[in-house]
């Protein structure tokens, strides 16, 4: 096969495997520098997202609307189907509903008994989810709200219902919400009826698995999940979902939050709670400042 | 078509590209946030793999490097490493593009085949030499598999789309050379 190309490969050749591997030394660089200082590259990453994610907005909205839009004429086929379903479900409702009117008079009852006062400082910035992660292996959201919006890194994010993920990474204008079946995403948690506390580790699956426990034998499918607050990492008492036992015999979270389909969430402004740092005057005498002599203080870090 | 052959190399490497970050596009859109069972097979490495065996001309190296740089940075991988696999195996598939041309289709989606399955198991092994958490191996495996199986499908989509065909020998190229 003759081929007058050689000649000039034969030129060009050895500049060019040179290049190219100058090229992949350079991108390898890019690797190992994100590996020793990923801070800063995944600063870059971030830059990098909240430049470019945004300017497709306009083209994102009206795909995945339509998008949707195909999804939910699909379900009109089941239509009478999911009739009959719901009609059923709301005559269970009433019957719950009529519960749940007589326990809310009850509450406020008790409530003010006790004089209660819900944290006054839970404020919240909604935003709208413009990006998944693109990736399979990745399970988080990009959100159009940023550092000029005042979201601070860690801040957990909620739909409507239940805890959806936290934010890890804040743009000018956009920001990333790892969720919680984000395989890195460990969340401390707390069970409600036995008021045992466990960690949420992300699996990458819709039910992330709870790890952890201290008694499993105390927990049944149903039971309620609610975060901790443990470690100052989130507020306490932010829903999260429900247990259920898993088909591979592990406990597991039903999450609340509707994951198939996440458009708004909320982000809670949460504020570092106060640590107690001193034993206080009135328990020693002020003069001695020796902590270690008097009864562990509980130490509450600051930040998550 | 009165184009010149340089403005046609050019169109044809700016569609490349262009494909590209639509894809990326779509892989980005908000559509499921629900974790899946299987992974979709990675249609950007595919079809890179594609155009550099049947037209190596339309996509050259920068190109290459670019847009896997962008899709590491996008969809949240270590930076740099896929990029510097790809452009390997696509190194290596363009040393062999010419042979391929002559031998039946089963040989060209294998040899892209062993290189997808390298892509994957170097990327796997580097981030565990470095201590870097990985992606679960299954969602990972099913992935590769069908990405390999998708090869095809973006071979008869790429040719009735785009006229990517693989030429025959003695074909010229734009510039009146033979490729």
């Amino acid at each position: 096969m003759a081929r007058d190309r050689n000649t000039t490969e034969d030129f060009i050749g050895p500049i060019r495997r040179l290049l190219v591997g100058l090229l992949v030394f350079l991108l390898l660089a890019v690797f190992l520098i994100w590996r020793i200082d990923s801070p800063r590259v995944e600063q870059f990453r971030a830059a990098v997202i909240d430049r470019t994610v945004p300017s497709f907005e306009w083209a994102m909205a009206p795909i995945t609307g339509l998008a949707n839009l195909l999804t939910d004429f699909q379900s009109y086929q089941r239509l009478a189907e999911q009739n009959r379903d719901l009609r059923r479900e709301l005559q269970q409702m009433k019957s719950w509903k009529e519960a749940a009117l007589q326990l809310e008079q009850e509450n406020a009852k008790l409530r003010d008994l006790n004089n209660v006062r819900l944290d006054p400082e839970f404020t919240y910035v909604t935003g709208v989810v413009l990006a998944d992660s693109g990736s399979p292996f990745r399970q988080s959201v990009l959100l159009n709200i940023g550092a000029r919006d005042g979201i601070i890194d860690g801040w957990p994010a909620m739909d409507g219902i239940g805890l959806v993920g936290r934010i890890s990474g804040v743009g000018q204008s956009t920001s990333r919400v790892v969720l919680l079946t984000d395989t890195s995403s460990r969340i401390p948690i707390l069970i409600q009826p036995s008021g045992q506390r466990a960690f949420l580790m992300g699996d990458n699956t819709l039910n992330p698995p709870i790890e952890f426990l201290e008694n499993p034998d105390e927990i049944r499918p149903g039971d309620r999940v609610v975060t901790s607050g443990d470690g100052g990492l989130f507020p306490a008492d932010l829903l999260v979902g429900q247990v259920a036992l898993g088909s591979d015999r592990r406990l597991r979270v039903r999450l609340s939050a509707d994951y198939q389909r996440l458009e708004f969430l909320r982000v809670l402004r949460s504020r570092p709670r106060e640590a107690i740092l001193d034993p206080g005057t009135l328990l020693t005498d002020p003069a001695q400042p020796d902590v270690d002599a008097v009864a562990p203080v509980e130490e509450v870090s600051d930040n998550g | 078509m009165v184009e010149s052959p340089v403005a046609r190399l050019w169109l044809g490497r700016a569609l490349f590209i262009g494909l590209m970050l639509l894809l990326m596009f779509i892989q980005l859109l908000p559509l499921q946030t629900a974790p899946q069972k299987w992974a979709a097979p990675d249609i950007i490495l595919a079809t890179t793999l594609l155009w550099t065996a049947r037209r190596p001309d339309l996509v050259p190296v920068w190109s290459v490097a670019l847009i896997f740089v962008i899709a590491d940075l996008l969809f949240l991988r270590a930076p740099g490493l896929m990029a510097a696999l790809v452009v390997i195996a696509t190194e290596i598939l363009r040393a062999r593009a010419h042979d391929l041309r002559a031998a039946p289709f089963p040989v060209e989606w294998m040899t892209a085949g062993f290189l997808i399955i390298g892509v994957t198991i170097g990327n796997r092994a580097v981030l565990a030499v470095v201590m870097t958490a990985q992606a679960p191996l299954a969602l990972t495996l099913t992935q590769m598999a069908l990405t390999i199986i998708a090869y095809p499908v973006v071979a008869v989509l790429s040719q009735v789309l785009f006229g990517i065909n693989r030429p025959a020998p003695g074909e010229v190229d734009s510039r009146g050379q033979k490729i």
